[in-house]
């Protein structure tokens, strides 16, 4: 678990980009729960910290995909991309980081909730 | 005797690299950049002949400045693809599939021009998301593709304007291109004559 910020440096209900050992990732404040998952869209790859928090979903800035939190599938897509192709609108899922709070201090684990094989660089 | 150099060492990739740039994603992003600008291409030569009848005509060659203007972008950032040790999908329907952006399809109602202008102004504002992560990601890293995307988002940025005003007179501040596919700001890396 590395040390990456105090609980009170993310406001609620926002997010901010963060580099620990040369790796990016958001750390958000959803509803005073503590998030961390990787900044890049899994459909597109545009930078998740410029969306925005619904429900229990990140919404990508760039298409509005949403992306359930807990799970880090793909959740939603709005219904104007009805007629896309659905190779289009296929996409993996959102890379979730393990979060701990201890002395206020937020800590995150880089080895991924879904994926054993990657470890921190 | 002088340090061996091998394929791999691309001095103008570890400089980024060592600024803190994720080449793979990077080059996802503008994989998907240069998609959508070589789709939008596409469509917008289907959507630009179904302007027809006498609105239609009005605005059929700012559609064509569009569409040329778009395939400028794909033109100016390609070979920075290449550059950065990727490339472009060999199968051109996985190209597609991959485009950052939703084809845009011809409306059903196409003989009202103002569905057209929609569809038109979706696309390009898309675009400005796309390029916009691009600079995002680059801005102070990688002052190569940075210089490119930042131009080319300036041009997706007029094209946006140039249909809010087409689709509800909100002035755009600026007249046509002086000749077609004239790419104001892309054009600096075209290798070739364009328009």
């Amino acid at each position: 678990m590395i040390k990456v910020c105090n609980i009170n440096d993310i406001k609620d209900n926002s997010m901010i980009l963060v580099c620990i050992e040369k790796r990016e990732i958001i750390i958000g404040k959803k509803d005073g729960r503590i998030v961390a998952f990787d900044p890049f869209c899994p459909h597109r790859h545009a930078y998740l910290h410029r969306g925005s928090f619904k429900d229990c979903n990140i919404v990508c800035p760039l298409h509005e995909f949403e992306f359930n939190l807990d799970t880090g599938k793909l959740v939603s897509i709005p219904a104007f991309y009805n007629e896309q192709r659905e190779e289009w609108k296929k996409s993996g899922d959102l890379i979730l980081y393990k979060t701990t709070i201890k002395d206020n201090c937020v800590y995150v684990d880089l080895k991924s909730l879904d994926r054993e094989d990657e470890v921190s660089s | 005797m002088s340090k061996e150099i091998s394929e791999k060492d691309v001095v103008a990739v570890q400089v980024i690299e060592k600024a803190g740039i994720d080449v793979k994603k990077l080059l996802e992003l503008l994989i998907a950049g240069v998609g959508a600008e070589f789709t939008t291409y596409y469509y917008y030569t289907i959507l630009r002949m179904h302007c027809t009848g006498l609105e239609g005509e009005g605005i059929k060659e700012i559609v064509e400045d569009a569409r040329i203007e778009d395939r400028n972008h794909f033109e100016a950032m390609t070979p920075r693809i290449y550059e950065l040790g990727g490339r472009l999908p060999r199968d051109i329907r996985e190209f597609a599939d991959k485009a950052g952006c939703p084809d845009a399809y011809l409306p059903e109602n196409w003989k009202d021009v103002k569905e057209i202008i929609k569809v038109l102004l979706a696309a390009e504002q898309c675009a400005i998301r796309s390029w916009a992560a691009v600079c995002e990601m680059t801005y102070g890293k990688d002052p190569r593709t940075y210089d490119i995307a930042q131009r080319i988002m300036q041009e997706e940025i007029e094209h946006e304007a140039w249909f809010l005003e087409l689709l509800y007179g909100r002035p755009s501040a600026h007249f046509r291109r002086r000749f077609i596919g004239e790419s104001p700001h892309a054009g600096a890396h075209l290798r070739t004559t364009h328009g």
